[in-house]
């Protein structure tokens, strides 16, 4: 449990604490988008190990590639000169985020003080 | 692993990817962390529009900015006014502070005065081919001798066409123009000099002196006395960077040594 973080936070020293990588500011939107994309998918990570349908393969493939059009897609649109769509993208992204977040949630509360199963998660394994 | 208190599926499979991509993220997150200032502005690209909005912008910060100067230096000019308390010290010491910012250029200066206007040769103005009027025309030195007389005659301010001539001006040839205080000056040059007027009057048409040379060459030269003369400050005085005052009294020399 504790690696994940442990990464999160040796992959944010690497980059944050060297002074000379930089990052110009016409691509700080790229990378939002895809920071935007990658929690997306840690989310949809947590949610599919809680129901048990976690799939490495769908999870790694899911994260690169939701980055990659997330941000071709943003390019696109600016080449198109459609305005917003750092907008759009991001708030496709939250919609799914806070889909997510709702079932963990329910689990994580279901779990803490129910201590009983609510309708829908019979699938669960036990722990 | 270590137990949570939240009890997950023992499920390792999904440690290593989520490890790497977590790797991956943190890198994203610092990387929007280490977003680089802002391109310099680039007016090449910018239309006639934004270019006076930036100018108006531009010229309403440089406003603000010397509002907040003016506010500055009054509270500067309270401060020292409440730091000297004693009148009479205070009194004498504005004396000295006043004369010293005549002295400077540092302000306008009002009094009774000369003014003298000298105007390139009405030949030169014709611009003839054949003749060389590079002697015809009023010189940096010629008004640099003007200046001279008027000093020497006990001016207190002088200023050629509204440029203060302090301490600190210089008066340079720049091809066709005269620069005083970096300012671009052209003919008619009109000397306004504050002092005795009859004393200035009498010194700046001295016998072979400057004005009579310049007359000599056809210069056109006026001169005349005025009951109140109005003189500019210097607009930038320079700042002093090097020098340092040297404020107490010297020592007195040592004897036998």
């Amino acid at each position: 449990m504790w690696l994940p973080i442990l990464a999160l936070i040796v992959g944010f020293c690497a980059i944050y604490l060297p002074n000379k990588i930089t990052l110009s500011a016409e691509y700080s939107q790229y990378v939002g988008v895809a920071v935007v994309a990658g929690f997306d998918s840690i989310i949809g990570a947590i949610r599919s190990v809680i129901e048990g349908k976690f799939n490495d393969r769908i999870f790694v493939s899911g994260f690169f590639i939701n980055a990659l059009v997330a941000a071709l897609l943003l390019y696109l649109g600016g080449a198109l000169k459609i305005q917003y769509v750092a907008l759009a993208i991001t708030a496709a992204f939250v919609i799914r985020i806070f889909n997510n977040l709702g079932f963990i949630r329910r689990y994580v509360v279901a779990r803490l003080f129910e201590k009983r199963l609510i309708s829908g998660e019979k699938t669960f394994p036990e722990p | 692993m270590m137990r949570m208190h939240v009890p997950l599926p023992k499920a390792q499979p999904w440690m290593l990817p989520v490890t790497i991509v977590c790797l991956a993220l943190g890198m994203l997150v610092a990387f929007m962390l280490k977003v680089s200032a802002p391109k310099k502005l680039d007016t090449t690209n910018m239309t006639r529009d934004q270019l006076i909005a930036l100018y108006a912008k531009e010229m309403s910060d440089h406003e603000q900015l010397l509002a907040e100067y003016e506010k500055l230096r009054e509270k500067y000019d309270r401060m020292v006014d409440s730091a000297t308390t004693d009148q009479k010290l205070r009194a004498e010491l504005q004396k000295v502070i006043d004369d010293l910012r005549v002295r400077a250029g540092s302000t306008a200066v009002t009094g009774p005065g000369i003014v003298v206007i000298i105007d390139d040769t009405k030949l030169a103005l014709q611009n003839p081919p054949d003749i060389n009027v590079n002697p015809l025309l009023t010189h940096d030195v010629d008004l640099l001798q003007v200046v001279n007389e008027l000093r020497a005659a006990g001016a207190e301010a002088i200023s050629i066409n509204d440029q203060r001539v302090a301490g600190s001006s210089a008066i340079r040839c720049v091809g066709p123009a005269i620069n005083v205080n970096n300012k671009a000056v052209s003919a008619p040059f009109v000397v306004r000099a504050i002092g005795k007027p009859d004393v200035l009057y009498g010194a700046i048409n001295m016998p072979f002196g400057i004005l009579d040379q310049l007359r000599q060459m056809n210069t056109q030269v006026e001169v005349s006395k005025r009951e109140k003369l109005t003189i500019p400050a210097v607009a930038v005085l320079p700042s002093i960077e090097v020098g340092t005052p040297e404020l107490t009294a010297p020592a007195p020399p040592k004897g036998g040594e």
